[in-house]
């Protein structure tokens, strides 16, 4: 018992050491920063380098570390985050996740993708406590966390710029009108966090002791969820969470063993979310401040598709397969499949305004619908197909209605949970669903006695169910119901005090894109005939929201051209395999920076 | 009147990848008859990109080999990239595109069983070999008969796995990945531990990403077992013996990888581990040495399994293709019909009726003073 | 006529507080059927959380609200604008994103009948999906119930944007975020009596409006008074207060201080002194 303590506190320790980072970012600028783990990253390996490869002293290469990565914060303020200071919030959360993508893949080519071992400039082991050793580096980096919890907290609250950033946080408009250099606020938040998250690197780098490129995203997913639990832009929360999410992991996995961590670090994060929607110690206000200019929406206006150009281009693409090669045919399935996804999303993320990250989550609902019941109980696919839409409108429907009375970015990291929670319980259910096995073998669907199992016919399947969506879409947005989920999008106040029973209408725009999205996992799950857990994770549920702001939030036919573009840009670069996915970051930022209200709308 | 050119040029921006993508297609198809190729579809950049460049070392080196030796029936072999990041979204496609390149006459991977599964039917409907080298997954040669793995069954590998376990200890306790491949390699291990008379004291499956293993450890601790066998990959099996260590455990450990990575990563705390494996740096076989000694004036480094499983894997299928001919038919009827195709790991190699390895030879392998030696 | 001895609104010792300070102490008044009341007093004097009361968007401490014969203290702002409440914000909230004819669309929401089917199942967690999917449902494949609904409501919002002729009718199509300021606040007040409500609330229409804007918007609240709606307003311009009101009700310090006909509440000492007199201290007379 004692020792199971002991481990998790270590553990959250450097739960925590991330998660004040991450949350000091947010309470400055209100960015959910995803490049925050990618610089971890950066930290552990620059500290490797200098130290295993330079022999520098620790003193030295923690000064170096925090010089490389306060830099590289700057740059990703500079670069990717500040100039979206005017654009929807998820345009920034966008370009982190770009930033991310470019730093990780860039930390491969200069270091390599192995993972290293990292040297112990302190002793790791040299002290017992009950029946674990653990290190003077543990008790140097709980000294640092206490230290640089306390430290900010009282700079932000007696401090005169500290009383300047958390102004800027409040308020960022009426912060420069009262003369405060927000910019500068801003890029030094950046600074000194992103020094934090690379001081992180070192000294997490030191306990785990391996280290590599890519530990990153993990990381600062986890540490994520540990500033969540304690409320995003408090740091005594964000340690207070860290702590808290080891400790009670420590003890989750101790009874149910390390295979259901998910389960409990997503779960927990649900359950907090629900007793207290604004974390352990924030606050959420009796009543959101009235917008003093009034409800004001900048962006533009989708572009209107006319009939005569909407005919040649659907058929055009049903000649497709007359026209190009095999390959270009399964990538043009893929895209139909993920626009399928997207398409469905807008009207829970454009129209009703509430961003998800967890849409892999209903994704992998319906591919282990479709794959049980086509392969174990014997269906035949077309009741199949229908049962996925339906079980994950059900499902997820029902594990993300505490969501919806959520407020901002919380509503989005819930939905992140409910995905993560979703996939946990499908890992976890054997007896059901094979676990981490998988599911072979599930057959092609059959059409009047014809199997549908080649590209071709496949990628007419996925085009017709596009159509499909994007008519049912389209008929939505034209309807009151359409009208009314845009209004809930636009103003929530307003729309509740019109009699619009937001959460419910948030409910069932996130049913309909369930919907879909089960449908979508159905036609992956016969798209590769084989299935398990790990495939419907994080980057596939970013992949979902990216396509729909790359189109702009509120467009179906966007959603297809965004998934043309992220789908298609891959396999488009793979003319330079080696810088394939850094190219592919790098397109990404430069479409959110220059066109962050998305591809298919006119600007005002 | 503004909006025609508008929505021209976003008809042109999606045509236009689609239409780059085809002449690509078609550009990709040499005429070039003196080559022959084989696609190799795996990890270049993402988290598993580390196996991918082992992969291309051990590559690299059996390309030279078999190019020095005339490649096949005069014609030169060469190998086409492509970078899947073991993602299933990307290996279908990739497959569509191996199996529409007629130059290619079969292919290499990919590195994880999901992303491999995915593609198999592709490969499979167009008559073109998938030769999954580190496809260790129960089902994977299921996909049909063009699938084809040297992975040995986890069948195997853990009988002779609780073999050795059963000679150090009596009770042990068990940690595997949660993975379709550490929950095989479970079951198919604890079976063969009963039968050897082994108790397993406690056991606990762990993600493949966790870096924290000491709840489940101090648990392990706490059973009192003598020894502690980890069923997993380098550096998860390098976090848990160095973790075993910090929870108090000093006990033999069982586990890793037979990779200079796990050596290198695990330090001194995993001194005296033992795990199955064929490939040993000091094996005195000509051909091993030959290959070791390539090996390390090419790279500077020592080979590990991944790059053997690599280099394996090339000569097999060319040696399938010399003696069945250099076309997709010719790979598949070499791989049905050769009984002795030359391995590093295995010395020499057959393939059994499910197009797994017959009767594979399996060591125990003791890591002592920072390297892998033959056990007792 | 109405019947003016209805009482519409009912409130009842009142209170709230936020985090210690209390901003309505024990308030209690009526409003009845066609009247039009007004609420003064300086700024923070809690008028404005007394109509967020009223409208559900707070809760209270303690104290009783009925509309229309209903107890609402308890219910959520949607509950109360079903039940017969409309109201506008103090700064202007519209739709942005929606155009001027969907703003005044999503002011119906509460009177669609075909289009939103067993609208009573509502109440209950799990049973309001089946009014929620006849919903989808029915957008997706409308009757003609559902059509001809949905015609009346075009009808309807022409005839609420006519009674803002120049002004909005001519920018039925226009998103609302382009509209001028003033616009802004015409377009709230059409949504807010599209759904025919038994009592509007409005939280300082005319705020930031110029002398001949907030004539107009003066003459079309006379206009809506004559046609007997009853009306509950917060206003810090006394002119248009006098000549609108029915009866004044003046807070300071979250408290009713005085209550009346425009012309007694104009002359009576206590007001003077608590309002205007603080007012011109604080920020000099307007």
């Amino acid at each position: 018992m004692f020792d199971t303590l002991i481990a998790g506190l270590v553990h959250g320790n450097a739960y925590a050491l991330v998660a004040v980072g991450l949350s000091l970012i947010f309470g400055v600028t209100h960015v959910a920063n995803f490049a925050h783990g990618s610089v971890f990253a950066v930290g552990s390996m620059a500290g490797w380098w200098f130290l295993a490869e330079l022999g520098l002293p620790l003193w030295a290469a923690v000064l170096a570390v925090l010089a490389v990565t306060g830099l590289l914060g700057l740059l990703i303020n500079v670069l990717a985050v500040r100039p979206l200071a005017k654009s929807p919030p998820i345009a920034a959360l966008l370009a982190t996740v770009a930033v991310s993508l470019v730093i990780d893949n860039l930390s491969q080519l200069v270091f390599g993708p192995r993972v290293r071992p990292f040297p112990p400039a302190l002793p790791t082991n040299d002290l017992q406590l009950g029946g674990l050793r653990i290190g003077t580096s543990d008790v140097v980096m709980f000294a640092i966390t206490i230290a640089v919890m306390a430290g900010l907290a009282a700079y932000l609250k007696f401090g005169r710029s500290g009383r300047a950033i958390r102004a800027t946080a409040q308020d960022p408009d009426a912060a420069l009108q009262m003369g405060i250099p927000v910019a500068r606020i801003q890029h030094l938040a950046f600074v000194i966090a992103s020094a934090l998250g690379g001081l992180a690197g070192v000294f997490v780098g030191m306990y785990t002791s391996n280290v590599s490129p890519t530990s990153g995203t993990a990381a600062g997913l986890t540490a994520f969820v540990a500033a969540t639990l304690g409320g995003l832009g408090s740091m005594v929360g964000a340690v207070l969470g860290g702590f808290l999410l080891g400790v009670v992991e420590a003890f989750g996995i101790s009874l149910w063993g390390d295979g259901v961590r998910d389960l409990i670090t997503f779960g927990v994060l649900l359950l907090v979310l629900i007793v207290r929607p604004g974390g352990l110690l924030g606050k959420v206000p009796a009543i959101a401040n009235e917008p003093m200019t009034g409800t004001f929406l900048s962006g533009g206006r989708e572009i209107r598709l006319r009939w005569w150009i909407t005919l040649p281009v659907l058929g055009l693409a049903v000649a497709l397969p007359q026209l190009v090669d095999r390959y270009t045919i399964t990538v043009a399935a893929t895209v139909a499949v993920y626009a399928i996804i997207a398409a469905s999303m807008t009207l829970v993320s454009g129209s009703a305004g509430q961003i998800t990250i967890g849409q892999a989550g209903p994704i992998a609902i319906g591919a282990y619908t479709s794959a049980i019941l086509t392969t174990i109980t014997g269906w035949s696919y077309w009741p199949a197909l229908l049962a996925s839409g339906l079980l994950a409108a059900v499902v997820a429907g029902a594990l993300t209605g505490p969501a919806w009375r959520l407020r901002g970015h919380y509503v989005a990291i819930a939905t992140l949970g409910v995905g993560s929670v979703a996939v946990a319980v499908i890992r976890n259910w054997e007896s059901l669903t094979r676990g981490a096995y998988g599911i072979r073998g599930i057959p092609a669907p059959v059409l009047f006695g014809e199997k549908l199992n080649s590209a071709i016919e496949f990628y007419l399947l996925s085009l017709a169910l596009l159509v499909l969506t994007l008519v049912v879409v389209t008929r939505v947005r034209a309807s009151h119901l359409g009208t009314v989920l845009a209004a809930v999008g636009a103003d929530e106040v307003a729309a509740r005090s019109s009699g619009v029973r937001i959460r419910d209408y948030k409910a069932l725009a996130y049913a309909v894109s369930a919907f879909f999205a089960g449908i979508g996992g159905s036609l992956l799950a016969v798209q590769y005939t084989y299935i398990e857990p790990s495939v419907f994770n994080l980057p596939m549920s970013l992949l979902a929201l990216t396509i729909i702001v790359l189109g702009g939030l509120y467009s179906p036919v966007g959603a297809v051209l965004g998934a043309l573009v992220l789908v298609g840009v891959p396999e488009l670069l793979r003319l330079a395999p080696d810088v394939r996915i850094l190219g592919y970051g790098v397109v990404l930022l430069l479409v959110i920076r220059f066109r962050p209200q998305g591809l298919w709308v006119r600007t005002a | 009147m503004t909006r025609l050119p508008r929505v021209a040029v976003a008809l042109l921006a999606l045509t236009l990848p689609l239409a780059a993508c085809a002449d690509r297609g078609e550009a990709s198809s040499p005429a070039d008859a003196d080559t022959v190729s084989f696609g190799v579809s795996g990890p270049v950049t993402g988290p598993n990109a580390e196996y991918g460049r082992l992969w291309k070392q051990g590559f690299d080196l059996a390309l030279d080999k078999v190019n020095a030796e005339g490649g096949i029936d005069g014609k030169k072999v060469a190998l086409k990239w492509e970078d899947s990041q073991s993602d299933p979204k990307q290996t279908v496609p990739i497959a569509q595109k191996f199996v529409d390149d007629s130059s290619i006459i079969a292919e290499l991977g990919d590195f994880s069983s999901p992303a491999s599964m995915a593609a198999s039917s592709v490969y499979q409907d167009a008559g073109l070999v998938q030769y999954g080298f580190t496809n260790s997954h129960p089902d994977f040669t299921k996909g049909g008969d063009h699938i084809w793995s040297p992975s040995l069954t986890q069948e195997t590998l853990q009988s002779a796995n609780a073999g050795f376990v059963a000679k150090y200890a009596k009770k042990i306790a068990v940690v595997y990945q949660e993975t379709d491949w550490g929950k095989s390699a479970f079951s198919l291990f604890s079976a063969a531990a009963a039968q050897q008379g082994l108790t397993i004291t406690y056991s606990s499956a762990f993600l493949p990403d966790s870096t924290d293993f000491r709840p489940i450890l101090i648990n392990a601790r706490d059973s009192a077992p003598d020894a502690l066998v980890h069923l997993g990959y380098g550096p998860d099996g390098a976090l848990i013996v160095k973790q075993l260590r910090d929870v108090g455990f000093t006990g033999r450990f069982f586990g890793g990888q037979n990779t200079p990575e796990f050596i290198s990563l695990a330090g001194p705390a995993a001194e005296g581990d033992i795990v199955t494996g064929a490939f040993l740096v000091d094996d005195p076989r000509p051909e091993v040495q030959e290959f070791v000694k390539a090996f390390r004036d090419r790279y500077g480094e020592e080979p590990g399994d991944f790059n053997v499983y690599a280099y394996d894997a090339l000569i097999t299928l060319v040696t399938a293709a010399r003696n069945g001919g250099a076309t997709r038919e010719g790979v598949q009827k070499g791989l049905l019909e050769t009984t002795d195709f030359p391995s590093i790991q295995f010395g020499t190699l057959s393939f059994n009726d499910e197009r797994r390895p017959d009767n594979p030879r399996v060591r125990e392998l003791v890591l002592q003073g920072g390297k892998f030696v033959l056990g007792s | 006529m109405t019947d003016r001895s209805e009482i519409v609104l009912r409130v009842a010792n009142l209170r709230r507080t936020f985090d210690g300070v209390t901003a309505v102490d024990g308030v209690s008044f009526d409003v009845h059927a066609g009247e039009v009341v007004s609420i003064i007093g300086p700024n923070g004097s809690g008028k404005t959380t007394t109509l967020n009361l009223v409208a559900g968007l707070l809760r209270p401490d303690a104290g009783a609200i009925e509309l229309a014969g209903r107890r609402i203290e308890h219910a959520s702002p949607e509950q109360i604008a079903d039940a017969g409440l409309g109201r506008t914000f103090q700064n202007g909230r519209v739709f942005g994103g929606l155009t001027v004819a969907q703003n005044v669309e999503v002011g119906m929401h509460p009177r669609l009948a075909s289009a939103r089917p067993l609208r009573g199942l509502l109440r209950f967690p799990v049973l309001r999906w089946i009014p929620l999917l006849a919903e989808l449902v029915l957008a997706l494949v409308p009757t003609p119930a559902v059509r001809r609904e949905r015609r009346e409501i075009t009808e309807q919002v022409d005839a609420q944007l006519r009674r803002f002729s120049d002004r909005l009718a001519p920018r039925h199509d226009e998103l609302a975020y382009r509209l001028s300021y003033a616009n802004r606040r015409r377009t709230e007040i059409a949504r807010a009596l599209a759904a025919d409500p038994r009592l509007l609330l409005l939280d300082e229409p005319t705020a930031g409006m110029n002398p001949t804007e907030t004539a107009e918007v003066l003459d079309q609240l006379l206009a809506l008074k004559a046609a007997g709606q009853t009306i509950l307003l917060v206003e810090h311009k006394l002119d248009l207060v006098m000549t609108l009101s029915d009866r004044v009700l003046v807070m300071d310090d979250g408290a009713l201080i005085a209550q009346g006909a425009p012309a007694d509440v104009r002359t009576n000492p206590a007001v003077v002194e608590a309002y205007l007199g603080r007012r011109s201290e604080r920020s000099g007379v307007r």
